[in-house]
């Protein structure tokens, strides 16, 4: 492997819903970490990145000038890597990022071809089963199909034509810039053959006003009261999802994918049905979402007229970050690095046959810290006590220069041990037990049926115990490259653990199949492409993407993912499970227990500070609010039953609500980019940009767990 | 015997003054009342280090032994805060030291229950150790049932049992109930776990009495039940937040574990300089302990590193048991 190869990083990318014309850059920063090569200052990482200048955005930029909530690019970028010996991580190889006329090994970059393809196969897909996840796909198993109405045969292709959204692909580079996954824009669809473009004319685009003459199309201000009954519109005309984003090239060659507008659209059987129901946070038959994902490959042209393929990566578009700077105390990087590490043998000085090396040093700024940070990071976002809020604080200051044994975390008294266990009794499950143990999240799917509470991964929980014993280092000689730091730090800013089912990606990341061979010179964290043949396409009619990957299914698993294969795991409409996903009682419950945790408190804000409630002269923060606030979020007021149950707070009680005020949601931000005029403190994280608005007269203050269910509501999401 | 070198006064361990009894209900006096809370003060900080060794001991602390010790233990924390408000509604000056383990049961004389605990639940320890049968036994002991719930005024000036001294506390507080001064160096940190219940005494003189009386009913109706056939906690102080067994008074969940196998526990090792350094570690925090619950209760006031010097306490006592040394609780007398 002396050859210099190419990659793209990151190897996933994050693209996130607005509906705004307007996009910023995804984060390239680690949240809540020092931003690289800024350690100095006072911004931490994860915030986005303002598209012209590359530098953090402030808070006056999370919307455009209409108000409307910016969507996320993910950006991509070309590496070289020369004078490879073998496959290592850290990448040893010294590494370049390619750019227009920069020089790789003599030769000088002429032009970087992109292909990307993005589609959305939520509504041809299975339920998601929270508590089995991966499970209920193994010994040739399937879940429950959503739609059925729309044909028992998950494989008929009239099924798939009409379900399955689908832009085809689209080719840019510096002559062709820019590209719509629009539904106007199919004579775009092309596709690579090696260096070549090659126009698909007829390529099968779909998008459901294309298949379904009555859609119901959420509007804004809309009266929900109304969609509960009589028919709310009728809207042969209306279109609905009509694109799922746009792709174009910067001057330096690298890629930027904006995704979707955060569009739900539902379709009713005829003209006189009623508005199609939403009343599950997950599997809502009837409706479409304009979230997708598909690959991102690219070609290298040289001003020599020679070319070099390069190991492509993967675009996920999804929900709003709502809180990009709250770090995750299980991201979905931790979650993809056990998988390697334990089951790809990414590191065998970490972990070989089959067991951890106990004289490995984990080094405590990659490996310790950022759970210790994330730690003290939670009360941003969720209603915690005064002594969970102190006792988190000593967590986060924590260094590797203190001795383990006199820390808060002596002993790892206080960490939830990852033990998955063949039986989901409580008498032997540590995820079964609150607190103090922690994080004191909600767990998801696993193969003993669900786990109550969240775990750190096994990796994270070992390295934690090699701190406790004090086998650690400080930190690594050998640090990621810039291309493997983008591909951690774009994984690290979203949720994992929570896969119930997720706000990003969901259970498939810790499945092995979905990988390219990161030894062949792909690196880690790489999805494997199935190679799509699009010059056989010789019928606009007739869908192109199949049913997909399927995981634990022999012989389908190992083929690779297509487009719309990364995000059809989700819930549809994402819009109902970020509603839903505030707090709830564990699942399973075999203590019939009332009271409630955190789904996602770091990916989904449940109780905030604004900034416009926050005295800069104070020293205390003020009263926290509700993320998701005003007029709909009282049980009462829809419900004259309800009685305040705690786990309807902080929601609209009315899903349908949230498909129409998603982009009214604030944004949690450092004081430090907060530009409304006055001076933050670095150490605070506001919410701002706000647009919930309405009286709040029945709604008792946020109150600190531990928070108690009842009043018979609270199970409102299962 | 470990040595620190800062330690304060409070880690030389302090032997329990029982109470003298008040033979009659007119013979009641501040002082004597004062006594009596002060030691029941004392005895609920006695479980705590007690308990909370052995839950620690356990290996794998989800196991059903390791949660209802648990839930034990986070109670007696509410029992010494619920003591320390009644003390302090009666202007009662506490100093919470270092329990002394290893003699005696040294709550009550339980010679003169009948039958004698200490002859149904034996063998027995109070030094701190593993949860193994001699603790459990003495864990029985400790929150065994008043069963036949004697008059305070009968012949023998001892008392034979927490729910005894409590039911004899209980008279005293009526007697002076006039010396009831509400919200008076009141702690609150478990409101949100019993929020059908009342906490802290806020009201003066006789209104007082009754929230007085609901704390006292609190500890005893959670400890060791009012008597043998009516072993239930009444709804209101009931942690239905995550006790797994919320009806259990202590008394049955101890005869409950008595009955179950015993969960496996870390083992001691041999004495080195890990083990030696651990012990430090771990009576330095609870030498913090003891501080803080003096300036909690002696004030009123919750100092803002409250959190950290719990948490560290537990996490200390947990690192020392696996690695295989006891956790310690006081300094020698002659240190």
């Amino acid at each position: 492997m002396s050859k210099t190869i190419f990659r793209v990083h990151p190897a996933i990318g994050i693209a996130r819903v607005g509906n705004s014309e307007e996009y910023y850059l995804a984060p390239e920063s680690i949240a809540a970490l020092p931003q690289p090569g800024k350690p100095e200052d006072k911004t931490k990482g994860g915030l986005p990145l303002d598209p012209d200048t590359g530098e953090v955005i402030k808070s006056s930029q999370l919307r455009d000038q209409q108000g409307a909530f910016k969507r996320q690019a993910a950006r991509f970028r070309v590496f070289a890597y020369s004078d490879l010996d073998k496959p290592s991580y850290p990448e040893q190889a010294s590494e370049q990022e390619v750019t227009i006329g920069s020089q790789i090994q003599g030769k000088t970059v002429k032009n970087i071809k992109w292909c990307v393809h993005l589609a959305n196969k939520k509504s041809a897909w299975f339920v998601n089963d929270d508590d089995h996840g991966v499970v209920a796909y193994e010994n040739g198993n399937f879940p429950v199909l959503r739609n059925l109405p729309e044909g028992l045969d998950p494989y008929n292709e009239s099924r798939l034509r009409r379900l399955v959204i689908d832009a085809g692909p689209r080719v840019v580079d510096q002559n062709n810039d820019l590209a719509q996954f629009d539904s106007e824009s199919h004579t775009q669809a092309a596709y690579l053959k090696g260096a070549e473009t090659v126009s698909v004319a007829d390529y099968p685009f779909s998008f459901p006003f294309m298949h379904f003459d009555h859609l119901d199309i959420p509007k804004k201000g809309e009266d929900t009261k109304l969609c509960t009954g009589k028919p709310l519109q009728k809207s042969r005309e209306a279109r609905g999802i009509t694109s799922l984003g746009n792709v174009l090239t910067d001057s330096c060659g690298r890629l930027i994918v904006a995704g979707g507008y955060g569009k739900a659209v539902g379709w009713r059987l005829d003209s006189k049905d009623n508005p199609v129901p939403i009343d599950g946070p997950v599997n809502n038959d009837q409706w479409f979402d304009d979230t997708s994902d598909g690959p991102v490959t690219a070609v290298i042209e040289f001003e020599d007229g020679s070319c070099e393929e390069v190991f492509g990566g993967w675009v996920v578009v999804t929900d709003p970050s709502y809180a990009p700077q709250t770090l995750n105390v299980v991201s979905l990087f931790d979650e993809a690095y056990d998988t390697f590490v334990r089951k790809l043998n990414l590191q065998p000085d970490v972990f070989c046959n089959g067991r951890f090396n106990p004289e490995y040093k984990p080094a405590f700024d990659d490996h310790i810290k950022p759970i210790f940070k994330a730690t003290g990071q939670q009360l941003w976002n969720a209603y915690l006590p005064e002594i969970a809020i102190q006792a988190h604080k000593s967590v986060d200051e924590i260094t590797a220069n203190d001795d383990p044994d006199t820390t808060i975390l002596a002993g790892l008294a206080y960490i939830r041990q990852p033990n998955p266990g063949t039986e989901a009794t409580w008498r032997s499950q540590s995820i079964d037990e609150g607190a103090p143990l922690m994080p004191l999240s909600l767990g998801d799917s696993s193969e003993a049926g669900g786990k109550p509470f969240l775990t750190p991964t096994v990796t994270q929980y070992q390295f934690l115990h090699s701190w406790s014993n004090h086998n650690y280092v400080e930190s690594y000689t050998q640090k990621l490259g810039e291309g493997e730091y983008l591909d951690r730090a774009t994984l690290q800013n979203c949720l994992g653990g929570r896969f119930s089912p997720g706000i990003d990606m969901t259970w498939i990341i810790r499945e092995t199949a979905m990988y390219q061979d990161w030894q062949t010179g792909a690196g880690p964290f790489r999805i494997k492409h199935k190679p799509l043949n699009y010059a056989a396409i010789n019928n606009a009619n007739t869908a192109f993407l199949g049913l997909g990957w399927i995981p634990r299914h022999e012989g389908v698993e190992h083929l690779g993912l297509e487009p719309g294969d990364a995000t059809k795991f989700m819930a549809l409409p994402w819009h109902a499970d970020y509603n839903s996903c505030a707090i709830h009682q564990t699942s399973p419950n075999d203590l019939n227990s009332e009271t409630l945790y955190w789904s996602w408190p770091a990916q989904r804000p449940v109780t905030v500070y604004v900034a416009h409630d926050y005295d800069i002269n104070a020293k205390d923060l003020p009263a926290q609010r509700y993320s998701v606030r005003g007029k709909g979020t009282y049980p009462l007021e829809n419900t004259p039953t309800d009685k305040h149950d705690l786990a309807n707070a902080g929601r609209f009680w009315e899903y349908r609500e949230m498909l129409t005020k998603w982009d009214d949601i604030g944004v949690v931000v450092q004081g430090t980019v907060i530009d409304d005029g006055r001076e933050y403190s670095e150490h605070v994280y506001l919410e701002v940009e706000s647009m919930l608005h309405g009286d709040e007269p029945e709604l008792a203050a946020p109150k600190p767990w531990p928070l108690i269910g009842g009043s018979g509501t609270a199970t409102r999401k299962k | 015997m470990i040595k620190l070198v800062n330690a304060s006064p409070l880690l030389k361990a302090k032997k329990l003054i029982k109470p003298k009894k008040v033979a009659r209900d007119d013979l009641w006096t501040l002082d004597a009342l004062h006594e009596h809370l002060k030691w029941a003060v004392d005895v609920e900080l006695y479980t705590i280090p007690f308990y909370m060794a052995a839950m620690y001991s356990i290996k794998d602390q989800s196991t059903e032994a390791g949660r209802l010790i648990k839930s034990i233990v986070n109670q007696e924390m509410l029992h010494m805060q619920s003591a320390a408000n009644i003390a302090n509604a009666y202007g009662t000056e506490l100093q919470i030291c270092a329990p002394m383990y290893g003699g005696e049961i040294p709550h009550l004389d339980f010679d003169l229950d009948t039958p004698n605990p200490k002859d149904i639940y034996y063998p027995y320890s109070t030094a701190i150790g593993a949860f193994d049968i001699q603790r459990l036994n003495t864990m029985c002991i400790i929150e065994y049932p008043d069963w036949s719930a004697p008059d305070s005024t009968q012949v023998s000036d001892e008392y034979g049992s927490i729910g005894e001294l409590y039911s004899a506390i209980a008279n005293g507080c009526y007697h002076l109930r006039e010396c009831i001064q509400g919200n008076h160096k009141q702690i609150n940190h478990f409101e949100r776990f019993y929020p059908d219940t009342q906490l802290t005494i806020t009201e003066s003189r006789e209104q007082g009495l009754p929230q007085v009386n609901n704390l006292i009913n609190l500890i005893v109706d959670q400890g060791e039940g009012v008597a043998k056939d009516a072993q239930y906690v009444p709804p209101e102080y009931q942690n239905r937040v995550d006790d797994v067994q919320p009806t259990w008074d202590h008394y049955e969940k101890f005869t409950y574990m008595l009955k179950q196998p015993l969960p496996e526990t870390f083992a001691i090792e041999p004495y080195g300089e890990r083990q030696k350094k651990l012990q430090e570690i771990q009576l330095s925090h609870f030498n913090e302990f003891l501080l803080i619950m003096n300036e909690t209760f002696t004030t009123g006031n919750t100092p803002k590193d409250f959190a950290t010097v719990m948490y560290k306490n537990g996490a200390a006592i947990s690192a020392c048991w696996q690695n295989g040394v006891l956790p310690v609780f006081s300094m020698s007398n002659e240190s």
